[in-house]
C-alpha cells in the first residue's frame, strides 16, 4: 500500500510538469520573439544533453569521445539519423572488442 | 492520420534503439536493488522517466525517505514543462483530454525527435502519438527484458547500444548546424554553459539552465531564416 502511495506520487511527480502546458497553451498566443525563443528550445536542449554526459557513458572515456566523433562525421556526410546512430553504436561495439581483447 | 501515425512510428525507431538498452540497464538494477518484478516494473509503466527512476529506485534501495524521492524526481523533470509547452504550442487545433493524454508521453527524445523530424512539416496528433506510443512500448519492454534476463543481456552489445540516444541527438543537430553558423554557435555555447554549470549543480538543474539561458541569448542574433 505504501509502495503504492509511492508510485502515485511519482507518478504525478512526473506527469505535472508534461500535462501543466497542455491546459493553457491553447489561450496563449504565441508570437515573434517568443516563437523564436520556443523554436530554439530543441536545439539548446539536444545541445545540454549531449554535453557533457557523453563524456560519462562509459568509466572510459575515450567511449564517448569516439561515439561522437563518428556520429558528427557521420551527420556531415549527410546520413539518415538511423544512420549515424549504427555506425556509432557499431564504432564502440569495435571499440569495445578492441579494448576487451 | 493513419499515415502521420505511421510516420510518427518510423521516426521513434533511432528512440526505440536507444530506449531498450537503457530500459534493460534499468531493469537490471531494479532488480539488482531488490525490487520485485512488478514494483519494477511499474516505474517504467506509470512513472516514465529515464534517469527520474534509476534515482528513484536508488534512492529507496538506500531507504530514502519518501518525499526526498518524489521530489528529487520532480526536479529532475521540471524541464519538461519548457517541451510540453513547445509540443502543446503546435497542438492547439487538439482537444484537451487528448492533449492530456498525449502529454504524458513527452520524453526528452520524444520531444526532439517530435520538433526535428523534416519529413511532417507541421506537428500532427496522429504523428506525435505514433512517436509516444511506440517510444513508450520500447522503454517497458527494455525493462522488462533486462529484469528477467539480466545476466545473458549483459554484452557488448547492450554496452555499446547506450550511445544511440546521444548518436540520436547529434544526427538530428548536425544538419541544421551545418546550415547556420549563428545557429552552430548558440549549440556550442549551450554546451559550454552546461559543462560549466555542471561542476556546481544536478545535471538535471544545469540542463534547464542552460537550456533556458542560452536560448534568450540566441534570440539576440538569431532570426527566423537561422532555424529553417
Amino acid at each position: 500500500m505504501k509502495f503504492a502511495i509511492l508510485i502515485l506520487f511519482l507518478c504525478l511527480s512526473t506527469y505535472i510538469p508534461r500535462m501543466l502546458p497542455a491546459l493553457f497553451m491553447d489561450r496563449v498566443k504565441v508570437s515573434g520573439k517568443f516563437a523564436i525563443f520556443l523554436q530554439l528550445i530543441p536545439y539548446t536542449v539536444m545541445a545540454s544533453l549531449i554535453f557533457p554526459t557523453i563524456l560519462y557513458i562509459d568509466k572510459n572515456i575515450w567511449i564517448g569521445i569516439l561515439a561522437s566523433v563518428v556520429a558528427v562525421i557521420a551527420a556531415l556526410k549527410n546520413l539518415p539519423v538511423i544512420g549515424v546512430v549504427l555506425s556509432s553504436v557499431i564504432s564502440c561495439v569495435i571499440f569495445y572488442m578492441f579494448i576487451l581483447s | 492520420m493513419k499515415k502521420d501515425f505511421k510516420e510518427g512510428a518510423k521516426a521513434a525507431t533511432p528512440i526505440i534503439l536507444g530506449y531498450i538498452p537503457v530500459g534493460i540497464a534499468y531493469g537490471m538494477m531494479a532488480k539488482a536493488t531488490g525490487l520485485t518484478f512488478f514494483r519494477a516494473l511499474s516505474f517504467s509503466l506509470f512513472v516514465y522517466t529515464g534517469a527520474g527512476q534509476m534515482a528513484a529506485v536508488t534512492m529507496l534501495a538506500q531507504n530514502a525517505a519518501y518525499v526526498t524521492i518524489v521530489f528529487t524526481v520532480f526536479i529532475l523533470n521540471l524541464r519538461h514543462i519548457i517541451m510540453s509547452t513547445c509540443i502543446m504550442e503546435k497542438m492547439e487545433k487538439t482537444s484537451l483530454p487528448i492533449r492530456l493524454l498525449l502529454s504524458f508521453g513527452i520524453t526528452d527524445e520524444v520531444f526532439v525527435m517530435s520538433m526535428t523530424d523534416k519529413k511532417i512539416n507541421k506537428l500532427t496528433l496522429s504523428f506525435f502519438a505514433g512517436l509516444a506510443l511506440f517510444s513508450y512500448l520500447s522503454w517497458n519492454i527494455g525493462s522488462t527484458l533486462g529484469f528477467l534476463f539480466s545476466s545473458i543481456l549483459a554484452s557488448i552489445v547492450s554496452k555499446s547500444l547506450g550511445v544511440s540516444l546521444h548518436a540520436m541527438f547529434i544526427g538530428l543537430l548536425v544538419p541544421n548546424t551545418k546550415k547556420s553558423s549563428r545557429l552552430l554557435c548558440v549549440v556550442i555555447l549551450t554546451m559550454v554553459v552546461n559543462w560549466v554549470l555542471n561542476q556546481f549543480l544536478s545535471s538535471s538543474l544545469s540542463i534547464l539552465i542552460s537550456t533556458l539561458g542560452c536560448a534568450l541569448i540566441g534570440l539576440c542574433f538569431i532570426s527566423k531564416e537561422d532555424l529553417q
